[in-house]
């Protein structure tokens, strides 16, 4: 502990507060990172099935969402957040604070990983859908048991690209009152000029992401045959 | 009984539209293999795809067993097309499944409990010849070995069917034959009907009963395989012909007044197309004998299709005028197809 406070002296009197922000965005990343994972991989399936020779072709809901991801995506995150607020209280009654967060942060992140799993999805060989087709599976069945079973390293891989870009509009999310590490090092690091404070929160992020990318790593490795 | 019925298929393309089939009708019988012979481009992977309607076609009708599929909602539609199984130029396995589980898969919503389907996977891995394989994985295998797996799972549901679209195409010759082989013996002791899907006359030759051969989108000749190859008629079924023997290295031999191929005046030079029983006729020996010619044989092959010989000879004739008269009478006499390539 002497060494860690003699390089990062204001940690003694802000460690607590650290785990605080630490511990909201964990909390931040989980549920926003749990529904946006369900979210994307529904849309980014729903693209794939409903587009021009999909298995359940419908060319209708296909460009719609494929207008809205786009529209979405073009909103940069910071507006975004600012135009969901009045979303954000009729859903989970509030706009600010961690709970506040959550509509905007599956907003920023569900468009982007569903455009990540489209094109995961359709990097499948189509032969493959034909073969299940052909065996008479029902689209139920081609969608669980070929597309997103065959796709499970590539999912993966998105899954960790995206939970890195989580991690950075969760720390924007820290200016409409989100809190989260993002916040903290803007309020001691920056606004207070505790460099040291900076770099904690750059080394506990690195640490986070360090995790993601080896169980991820891990899962591709066990499931690449 | 497969029966198409004025089958057309056309693409909507950015470039205009696309004829892939035109007006076919077939009818493949039970039990019998029937081959569809035509170069890349002839429509032939879109007709396959019209019997279990991956291709829905745009005119004309698809009867199996005497029901019109193309009338059929999609819970029928997916039931009639288990009974069809279909294997493919690149095999289509899953990459994330073992052989176990590949072929596993299409037995999941059966009836069938655990221990059936075990036992029904272990039937099929030993009529293909892939036991020891069982948990490995697709990328673990051999061309030959993969299709092997598919040929194990199209089967899985025992289908009546079983299209093969260029499922030879991507394996070397020793294996094509190997997977030929595989093919017959599920022809012949499961009763399968097999429609197969090429472009190698190698595979036709071999185990189709009857062929069609195609053609920018229509069937342009089809029949018995021995009576096709031996008497074809279109320019395409000769061409065919030609890609599986030398014959078409005599041709380039004229052209280029190769000394083998010069004749003297008077002389011809025949391409003689020996099928089925005239096949073992002494011919040239008996042609010099009683017409006192001179014959030289330039080229000769004999081919077996489904085991009937198919002799193709390429022979100088030299003699007086009369003489050579009488001699070709007489080859004609024997029913042999004669072709006088240069006289």
């Amino acid at each position: 502990m002497s060494i860690l406070y003699s390089l990062a002296p204001n940690l003694e009197k802000l460690g607590g507060e650290l785990i605080k922000c630490l511990g909201q965005t964990l909390k931040m990343l989980f549920v926003s990172g749990t529904i946006s994972f369900f979210c994307g991989l529904f849309f980014g399936v729903l693209l794939i099935v409903t587009r021009r020779g999909g298995i359940l072709q419908n060319l209708v809901i296909y460009k719609f969402l494929d207008k809205a991801i786009d529209v979405i995506r073009s909103i940069p995150f910071i507006i975004l957040m600012v135009l969901l607020i009045p979303v954000s209280r009729a859903i989970v009654g509030t706009g600010s604070g961690v709970t506040g967060s959550y509509v905007a942060l599956i907003a920023g992140t569900v468009p982007f990983f569903s455009r990540q799993i489209e094109s995961v999805l359709a990097d499948l060989d189509s032969g493959l859908i034909e073969a299940s087709e052909a065996m008479g599976f029902t689209p139920a069945e081609i969608i669980f048991g070929v597309y997103l079973r065959e796709s499970v390293p590539g999912i993966v891989r998105v899954t960790m690209i995206t939970f890195v870009s989580l991690i950075g509009i969760t720390a924007m999310a820290g200016s409409i009152g989100a809190g989260g590490l993002g916040d903290f090092a803007i309020r001691y690091g920056y606004q207070m000029n505790y460099t040291d404070m900076s770099w904690v929160t750059v080394i506990i992020i690195l640490i986070i992401i360090s995790i993601i990318q080896f169980v991820g790593n891990f899962i591709i490795r066990k499931t690449t045959h | 009984m497969i029966k198409l019925e004025q089958v057309s298929k056309t693409f909507d393309t950015a470039s205009g539209n696309v004829h892939a089939v035109k007006n076919v009708s077939l009818e493949i019988q039970d039990k019998e293999i029937f081959g569809i012979i035509g170069f890349s481009g002839a429509g032939k992977s879109t007709l396959v795809r019209c019997i279990n309607l991956l291709e829905r076609p745009t005119a004309g009708r698809v009867l199996i067993d005497d029901v019109d599929i193309t009338a059929l909602d999609e819970k029928r539609l997916r039931e009639v097309r288990k009974k069809i199984g279909m294997i493919f130029q690149h095999f289509n396995l899953m990459r994330s499944r073992t052989v176990y589980q590949n072929i596993d898969f299409p037995l999941k919503k059966t009836k069938l409990t655990k221990a059936q389907r075990e036992e029904k996977i272990m039937s099929l891995l030993e009529l293909v010849g892939l036991t020891e394989k069982r948990d490995a994985y697709p990328s673990q295998l051999s061309g030959g070995q993969k299709q092997r797996v598919a040929i194990a799972r199209a089967l899985a549901n025992d289908p009546k069917v079983l299209l093969c679209d260029e499922a030879t195409s991507a394996l070397d010759p020793q294996t094509t034959q190997s997977i030929l082989k595989l093919l017959k013996k599920v022809n012949e002791d499961l009763g399968i009907t097999i429609v197969i899907i090429t472009h190698e006359m190698a595979v036709v030759k071999d185990i189709c009963d009857r062929v069609a051969i195609m053609e920018s989108g229509e069937v342009v000749e089809s029949g018995y395989t021995v009576d096709v190859f031996s008497r074809p008629k279109e320019a395409i079924t000769k061409d065919f012909i030609e890609t599986a023997s030398n014959i078409r290295k005599i041709h380039d031999l004229i052209e280029e007044d190769n000394e083998l191929t010069r004749i003297g005046s008077g002389d011809k030079m025949l391409l003689l197309t020996y099928s089925g029983t005239n096949a073992g006729e002494p011919l040239i020996s008996y042609l010099s004998k009683a017409f006192d010619i001179r014959a030289n044989i330039i080229y000769g092959n004999i081919d077996f299709l489904k085991g009937k010989p198919l002799g193709k000879l390429v022979v100088t004739l030299s003699g007086t005028p009369e003489n050579m008269k009488k001699a070709t009478d007489y080859i004609d006499s024997l029913g042999i197809e004669v072709e006088v390539i240069k006289a």
